[in-house]
């Protein structure tokens, strides 16, 4: 494989990371780009460029593109970041009672006791872990 | 609300597109002219401006070719973004006038 075929290469798999609506739109021109950046010789995607393709496909995803004269859907958007936020202190404060059960599970299961608390932890962060993966 | 300030990138980058359309790539070689090499705009950060920049209708896509098998879109000022442009050039005018004049106010004083 040649050096520009091996860097093409690259440099299509690092935008995996936008969303594909805008990679189809945008992606061949993106690459060109790229390319046309890229001094003869060079193999592989610089860490500085990977880097930067890496956020801002990352800030794409996350940030979907309303204009800001679209009071109502960016209204919608916030609402839905809220949503996602109060997801996420969710999923971390499973985790953290979890991990706390966990070390004091020993002493319950000692004392003979059921636990169906774990089960409805573990439930609860699959649980959140799908609706972030849904909402990406 | 008070108008908020243009992000370095997004000024630069109208301010290619200020005296006709360019590709990505004509952008990004005319802003580190402009700039005299100081700003050098990587192609993912280009990339999520123009996208916005399209999104607010400060840009827009003006043309479309194809060059050695590559695609390249050209983008243009819109009128909304010339008028922007020169809104936020006029506000960085004032901002620096005022710092000069102190700055030789205050270098006369120190003299």
């Amino acid at each position: 494989m040649t050096d520009r075929a091996s860097l093409e290469r690259r440099y299509r798999r690092l935008l995996a990371w936008y969303p594909r609506a805008f990679r189809q739109e945008n992606g061949e021109e993106i690459l060109a780009v790229l390319m046309a950046c890229a001094p003869e010789g060079q193999r592989e995607p610089g860490l500085a460029a990977s880097a930067d393709l890496i956020r801002s496909g990352l800030w794409m995803r996350l940030r979907p593109n309303v204009p800001r004269s679209a009071r109502a859907v960016r209204a919608a958007v916030r609402l839905m970041y809220a949503g996602a936020a109060v997801t996420t202190l969710n999923l971390i404060a499973a985790i953290i009672s979890l991990a706390c059960t966990g070390r004091s599970g020993a002493a319950l299961r000692l004392a003979g006791r059921n636990q169906p608390l774990p089960v409805a932890i573990t439930v609860g962060i699959v649980g959140g872990l799908a609706e972030i993966a849904l909402w990406l | 609300m008070g108008i908020r300030a243009m992000q370095e990138a997004t000024f630069m980058i109208l301010t290619a597109l200020a005296n006709g359309s360019q590709h990505g790539y004509g952008i990004i070689t005319d802003v580190q002219e402009i700039s005299n090499g100081q700003v050098r705009l990587r192609p993912g950060t280009l990339y999520t401006a123009l996208d916005r920049l399209c999104a607010d209708e400060l840009i827009a896509v003006d043309r479309e070719e194809i060059v050695d098998g590559r695609l390249r879109r050209y983008y243009r000022l819109t009128p909304t973004g010339t008028k922007r442009l020169s809104a936020e050039a006029a506000r960085l005018q004032a901002h620096v006038t005022a710092a000069l004049t102190r700055l030789n106010l205050s270098g006369g004083m120190a003299t």
